[in-house]
Parts: structure tokens; sequence; C-alpha cells
């Protein structure tokens, strides 16, 4: 049975190697071998895990034994705690499934086996998995990159193979030349002694000029041919890269999406996805064609000279060493480049959407100042970017090119020890710009790659991301009614940190339950994992006696309707944004929500209805004009569950009269589940719901919890006397 | 700090709420958990937060106790006599655990993670660091923090201080 688990800090913070065990009702820790912690669970409550910044800390509560036995069991205070071990942050989901085995051995006597939820290091080489990634990045082979864009660019390939065919076609349209340069020479205006042409000298060279014309006209129209298909290949490929990035962060849940900044996802969804195009517009057919040309000339250059084929190549090997060195190197710098430019996007997106902020504090200088920087910051690293490869680049350029000189050099005494013709050098010469060409692309490469390399990496990193909220994979028929179970349910934004613990409540159909406690209690958790937007981590949340994990997540949203505090309009008419609930809805359905939402009236005074443009760059609503447009999507939706989250809050006390008559209208018939700071909102729930610290504290109606005298009545008194200091301030303020 | 201190004594914002020092007494119960009596009363576990962690790791110190309810706040540890300071310093290293890096054996750029081998006093780790961007910072007096996938942090007190070959290591991933 798998009891024990690993730690790696001693008592002190000293590294060590640790091992924690469970058996036989006995916890114990060894380091190093040696036992340094042993002691039994029978006068312990639970095992709490704490987290510290960096690291954590494994402590036990000692059972209170004053406590009745008829009253639930308590620990003594933290002070008389048990320290049992110290870990870094790299054990502590180890350590949290190690407290949940204990602890479910303390509660109901039965030994069961640490369940480990996720792979977290890598069997081959122990190193971390980086959380939300499945592989090992450190194990994966080099050639990784270019097998995941190549089964990406797989339905393109014979595009690709045929703008190649054409570009080919065209390159060796145009190299005909130096072999018509080379007959001119030999043929017509420096021919060996005694050679006769097959043409008279006029003819031939009319000839050779004519088919040289020829050659150029079937060059450039395969040169058209060609840009025509790969531009449209770049063009598909970036789009299909776009949507799949886009379709995958719609996709990824909120926890991953909270790790990143608005100006990295953008940039992800358009530069990343421009750079791969651009690349492959530019780049990728040239490579194909020049692979091609090049063994087509390599195999001409030798046939007319071996040995000075042989020159040419010398420098090569160790032009492709040095280039594979600067690459690894201007990979790094592309890196830096890439973050300050997510950096400087970032601070913008930030700036704009805050604006109301930035300027109501008079901090445009300030803003301004930090743009600049950001921007600067960028200039100097794309400057110094482009510096280290105008120093480099010039330098492999030549290098790679030496040959050329040493060609003429022992070419040129060749021919005039009569070893070769004139119009054979002359032809090698012109040849060696052909064979050149790739060999130089080979020595921009680096620029490139490491471009192309960053971004298709920014790209893998989004769409290779497990999702943590995963899809049913036979999702059953959700034959759903209303009825809304949590079953044990525990959480943690992070699993070994505890946001709902245990917590178990029944809402039935058409039920309206409130859920009230201090902030930080769980309330915004309930809803999240109603609507799915996590997961538990133990336990289940049944709707209609589904488990929500094993329906279909889009069939489970169509049954919830939420309101929030705020309502994001996007860009558009007012219509569209009210028909966000419902594409097909027709105008009268439209009309039929705005008016069950109070909306309908300051609807008709904009100037264009329902046609008037809300959102970006079209006309500002109130806050509450805001929420009756998000009452009719819930109406126009028409959920079985209605979330109302803060629903009414920050409004004026008319504007909030209007919307909770909406409200009122809305949740007729329907389950409701609200959080309002308002507690007075919620009197006429059927429950409210006391939560405290993660727990269900307190159930029952606004009476009977009033009566009860515990935390909601706390709760309730608090706020009258916040309400009873304002209407005193008020009063006071008006005397004056 | 002199601007707040004014402002506080002007009244101008609220009490930051410093603690007297005369009135402190910090001590370690037989847990070995801090424990601090002050003005006559006892909290019996007591924790201890940096406000500054980054910039002024030492002054501007929360003791709040187990409920997180703040009791005051300490202006800087080296006012406090010799032998609580140290009892708070050790508090603060423990909740802060932030290992000082003594040698950098190699760092590997892999597919867009970069992977560190270093070593921690006689202790070789391995960890992996994502988004250098964001996973390295320079601190002030030449420091260097950096957060693995893990969420562990190390430390690199004086770039000027280690050893060249050190410094070369990390130089090309500071941003």
């Amino acid at each position: 049975m798998n009891n024990s688990v690993s730690f790696d800090l001693s008592q002190d913070g000293s590294p060590c190697r640790g091992t924690l065990s469970f058996s036989g009702g006995f916890v114990s820790a060894e380091i190093d071998g040696k036992e340094v912690f042993r002691r039994s669970v029978g006068d312990i409550l639970e095992l709490r895990q704490k987290t510290d910044i960096g690291c954590g800390r494994l402590e036990m509560a000692v059972r209170d034994t004053s406590v009745p036995a008829e009253e639930a069991p308590r620990a003594l205070s933290d002070a008389e705690n048990i320290p049992v071990c110290r870990f870094t942050m790299t054990y502590v989901n180890d350590i949290s499934e190690f407290c949940k085995m204990v602890n479910h051995y303390i509660k109901t006597g039965e030994e069961s086996q640490i369940v480990f939820t996720e792979r977290l290091r890598c069997e081959k080489c122990g190193r971390a998995f980086v959380p939300g990634i499945d592989i090992c990045m450190f194990c994966t082979d080099k050639g990784y990159v270019a097998k995941r864009t190549f089964a990406l660019m797989r339905p393109y390939i014979p595009s690709v193979v045929l703008a190649g065919i054409f570009l080919l076609l065209s390159n060796l349209a145009l190299a005909i030349a130096p072999v018509l340069y080379g007959q001119l020479v030999d043929n017509y205006l420096s021919p060996p002694a005694g050679f006769v042409p097959r043409f008279p000298a006029e003819q031939g060279i009319a000839l050779l000029a004519l088919t040289m014309v020829g050659a150029s006209i079937v060059g450039q129209v395969c040169t058209i041919f060609s840009k025509r298909i790969s531009n449209k290949i770049g063009s598909s490929f970036s789009n299909d890269l776009r949507i799949l990035v886009y379709d995958k962060v719609q996709r990824l849940s909120l926890t991953s999406m909270s790790r990143k900044t608005a100006g990295d996802l953008i940039k992800r969804v358009t530069d990343d996805t421009q750079i791969v195009r651009r690349f492959l517009t530019d780049q990728g057919e040239f490579a194909i064609s020049q692979s091609f040309m090049f063994l087509a000339i390599a195999g001409i250059l030798f046939s007319i000279s071996p040995l000075l084929t042989f020159i040419v190549f010398v420098p090569v090997p160790i032009a492709v060493y040095a280039i594979s060195r600067f690459w690894h190197f201007m990979h790094l710098r592309f890196e830096r480049q890439w973050v300050q430019n997510a950096r400087s996007r970032s601070i913008l997106h930030d700036i704009v959407r805050g604006i109301r902020v930035v300027k109501t504090f008079g901090n445009e200088e300030r803003e301004i100042e930090k743009f600049d920087n950001a921007n600067k910051r960028l200039a100097e690293i794309s400057a110094k970017n482009e510096h280290t490869w105008a120093m480099v680049f010039p330098f492999l350029h030549f290098f790679v090119g030496m040959g050329e000189f040493f060609v003429i050099l022992i070419g040129g005494k060749m021919v005039l020890e009569g070893q070769m013709t004139a119009g054979n050098l002359y032809t090698f010469i012109l040849f060696l710009a052909y064979i050149y060409a790739p060999l130089r692309w080979m020595a921009s490469l680096p620029r490139w790659l490491a471009e192309l390399v960053t971004s298709l990496l920014k790209i893998f990193e989004i769409s290779d991301e497990r999702q943590s909220v995963a899809e049913a994979a036979d999702p059953v028929d959700l034959d759903y009614d209303g009825d809304l179970a949590f079953c044990n349910v525990n959480f943690g934004y992070k699993s070994y940190e505890p946001v709902l613990k245990n917590v178990n409540l029944h809402i039935r159909q058409g039920e309206m339950i409130g859920l009230v406690g201090h902030s930080g209690a769980g309330k915004s958790t309930m809803i999240n994992l109603i609507m799915r937007l996590y997961d538990p981590q133990g336990g289940s949340l049944r709707v209609g006696g589904t488990d929500i994990r094993e329906a279909d997540q889009s069939v489970l949203r169509e049954h919830i309707g939420v309101v929030f505090q705020e309502t994001v309009l996007f860009a558009g008419t007012v219509y569209d944004n009210i028909a966000y609930a419902k594409h097909s809805a027709s105008p009268e359905e439209i009309i039929a929500a705005a008016k069950t939402a109070n909306a309908h009236e300051f609807i008709m005074k904009l100037p264009d209805g329902y046609n008037t443009l809300v959102g970006e760059n079209g006309h500002t609503l109130s806050g509450g004009e805001r929420q009756r447009i998000a009452i009719a999507r819930a109406v126009l939706k028409d959920p079985k569950i209605l979330i109302l989250d803060e629903a009414t809050s920050a409004l004026d006390s008319e504007t909030e009269s209007k919307i909770q008559e909406a409200i009122g209208r809305l949740i007729q018939n329907r389950t409701t589940v609200a959080i309002a700071h308002r507690l007075a909102t919620l009197r006429h729930a059927d429950r409210l719901v006391v939560l405290e610290k993660g727990e269900i504290a307190e159930v029952g109606t606004h009476k009977e919890l009033l009566e009860k005298q515990g935390l909601y009545f706390n709760l309730v008194m608090a706020q009258r006397q916040t309400s009873k200091l304002r209407s005193d301030d008020q009063k006071a303020l008006e005397e004056a | 700090m002199s601007e707040t201190t004014t402002a506080v004594q002007t009244g101008a914002l609220t009490n930051i709420g410093f603690l007297e020092l005369e009135k402190c007494e910090f001590y370690r119960n037989p847990n070995g958990f801090l424990c601090l009596r002050y003005e006559g009363e006892e909290h019996n576990r007591v924790q201890a937060l940096r406000s500054l962690p980054l910039t002024q790791p030492d002054a501007f110190l929360c003791i709040q106790d187990m409920e997180n309810q703040e009791i005051g706040i300490l202006e800087t540890l080296t006012t406090l006599p010799e032998g609580m300071a140290e009892l708070v310093q050790e508090e603060l290293e423990r909740r802060y655990y932030c290992p000082g890096i003594t040698d950098i054996t190699s760092i590997k750029e892999k597919m867009g993670f970069y992977y560190f081998d270093v070593s921690i006093g006689g202790f070789k780790k391995t960890f992996s660091v994502k988004d250098l961007g964001k996973s390295i910072k320079e601190l002030r007096r030449g420091g260097i923090l950096i957060t693995d996938v893990d969420g562990n942090r190390y430390l690199i007190p004086d770039l000027a201080k280690i050893t060249p070959r050190c410094a070369r290591q990390i130089e090309p991933y500071l941003y």
C-alpha cells in the first residue's frame, strides 16, 4: 500500500531527504533513514497543511478532550499544534494527498492509499513537469517543433510541393543562362582553335538570345504561380493556427487564463501566427526549391570541375557549425524581444482598459512615461538584436562565399594552363551565384529560425496545455429539472489550499438560495463550481442526479443563466448583445425579454433603439442599464438555474428597485443561487446558506437564522450598524 | 518612510498601528511557535509577515494571530532587543523560504523552458523555469530572485559576489 511521501526540509530549514509515512495509526517522519518524528493519531483531530512562501509545513491539530462527546469535536488552539515536517513547494501536492489520506483514516478508521491525481515528475529524468503540460519538455526530442509543425502542415503538403516545383522550374529556367553564356563564349566569341560551331555565328547568337528570352518568360511565369500558391498556403496556414490558438484560449480554464496577461494571449493569437505565416510564405517554398537547386547545380559544377567544386564546399561544414551555435544565441535574444514586446502590449492594454482611472488620478504623464520606457526597452533589445545580426551576418556571408575567390584563382590558372575552357570557367562562376544563394540563405537561417521557433513554442505551449475542466468522453443526456446538489465537495484553486471543505447542500428545483458569508468564505467559488468553470478535487456536483462532469459542458451551460455584478457588453448593437444568450431569437423574443428586464424603456430612448451600437466605440450605457441587458439575456436564455452574483450592488435605489422588480420576474419557477453583499436583498430567499471559512456554518430562512443569533445574526447586525452610521452621517450633513 | 510617518502623525491616514517596542515581548512556546505578550495580553502563537518582502524585508513587519487578525506592525527588526529580533527573524525565515544559490552548474533551454542545475549549500538541485521575464526578478542591491514552476524561490544575494563562471551562466537570462 502506498502510504508514504517525500519531504525535503528539516525543521531548521536546511535541505534534506525525508520520508513521511503513515502506518498502523502512526505518522512518522524519517530524514536520511533516521526517524525524527513518530506519533499516534489517536488524540489528533486532523493533519493540517500550512502553505508559506516557497515552502509549507505539516502540523497535527490536537483534539480538545474537554469538548463533550455530543458536540462536534474541536481542536485545541493552533499554538498547541504539533509540528511534523517542513517541505518546499516541490512536494506540496504530495503532502496534500498524504494529509487527505490520514484525515480520512482519523474520520472513518479506514486505511486508504494515497491517490496522486496527476503525474508530477518525469519518470526518465525526474524533473518536475511544468503545470498544465503532461510531457517532459526536457526529455522531448529536438525534432519536436519540426514534427509538430509538419503535423499541422500535413493538409498543405501537396500545395507546398507544387509551389516548390514551380519555383524549381523557375530557377532552372533562369539557371539556363550561365550555360548559354558559356556557349556564347566557347562557340562564338572565343572558340578554341579549330572548333566549328553547329550554327553560323550570327544565327547561333540569335538562337542563344531567343532561348534566353524563352527561358526568362517561363521562369517568370513559374515564379508567379509559385508565389500565388505559397501566399495562399501562408494565409490559410496562419488562419488555421490562429483558429487553433483562439479556440484553445476559449477552452482554457480560468486558472490557466489567469496565469497569462491579455497582451500575452493577444500576441500569441495575432503576432506569433503572423510570424509563422511570414516564414512559410517567404522561406518555406524557397527552402524546398533551393534544396533541389542546390543538388542539381552541385551536380553540374561537379561535372565541370570536381576540384573547383571541392574548393567551393570546403568552408561549408565550418559555416554550418558556426550557424548552429549562433542560432542558439539568437534564439535567446529573440525570446527576450518577445517577452518585452508582450510587456509593452500588456501596459498598453491596461492603460486603454483603465483610461478612466488614469485620467481621474491625473496620471496620464506617468502612464505615458511607463509605456514610453517599455517601448524604449523594446527598441533597445530589438536594436541590439539587429546590431548583433548586422555584425555577424556579413561575416557569415563572407565566410560561406570564400570559396569563390579560390575558384577564380585556381580556375583562372587552369584556363591559362589549358585544363579548362574559358566558357566552362565562366559558366562555373555564374553557377556559383546559384549555389551560394542557398548557402547564404542558410547563414540567414538562425534569425528566421530563432523568430519562428520562439513563436511556434508559444503557440504549442497554448495548444498543448491540458484542459483542467475536461469534456466528458461519452457525455450523458442531461434531462434537467433544476435540482442541484453539492455532495462532499472539496475544492481549492490550488489543490493544497482548500477553499471549500466537505460542502453538502441539496438545492431543490425552483428554490431560491442566498449564499452569505464574509469575503473569502467560498460563495463565489460555489457558483464557479455550479457553472463548471472549475471541477472539485473531491466529491461531486450533481444536477438532476447526474455528476456535472459526465454532462456535455455546453449542454450544462444551456441550463444556467448568470447575472454578474459587472456586465460586459460586446461591440455590437443592443439587439446583438441581448441575443448573445440565444442567437436564433426573434425580434419579438428580444423585445419581450427587454421588457421583462425593465430595459425596453431606456433602449427606446437610445437614438437607434435596439440597433444602437454599444460596447467598444459604441454608445455608453450606465451600470444599471448594462445590468438590465444582462437580465434580458438571462430571460431570453430561460435557464433552469439562475445565478445572481452581486447583481444589484453598486446601483442607486431607483435603478435597484427596477432591477429588483425585473429579477423578481426572472426568478419565478427557477432554481436561483444568489450572492449579495447587502443581506436585505436576500431576505426573501427560501433558504440562506451561511459559509464560514469554506464550510457551511448555518442554513435556514432569514427569520430562523435571526432567531438563532449565530453568524448570520452577527452579519446582519454589523450591516445595520454600518447603515445606521451612514444615515446618522447623512442626517448630520443635512442639518449642517 | 518619513513621509508615511508624517502622514500618520498628522492623522491624514489611518494610524498604521506600529507596535510599541517597550511593550512587546516575543518568546517561543513549548511547541516552538512564536508567541507575543503585548500590553499584558498573551497572543499564543503569532505569525510575522513582510509588508515589502522584496524591497524592505526587515521593515514594516505585520504581526498577526492565527486568525490572520493583525496585532500590529513592527517598524523595523533592528530596533527589537537582540534575543527577540532573532526569534522574529527565525520566524520570517521559516515563512519566507528562499535558499541562496551558491553555484550554477548549467542552465539549459528546452522547448521554451529553462532547466537550472544549481547547488544550494552542499545540495544539488534541479528546477525548471518558465516565462523568464516573470520568473527572474532583479532585486535592489544586485540580488536576483528566481521562482520555479512549482512556486519555489531561490536567491542569488549579490550578482557581483558570485563566481564569474556563475555570472556568465545567469547573465543571458536577465531581462
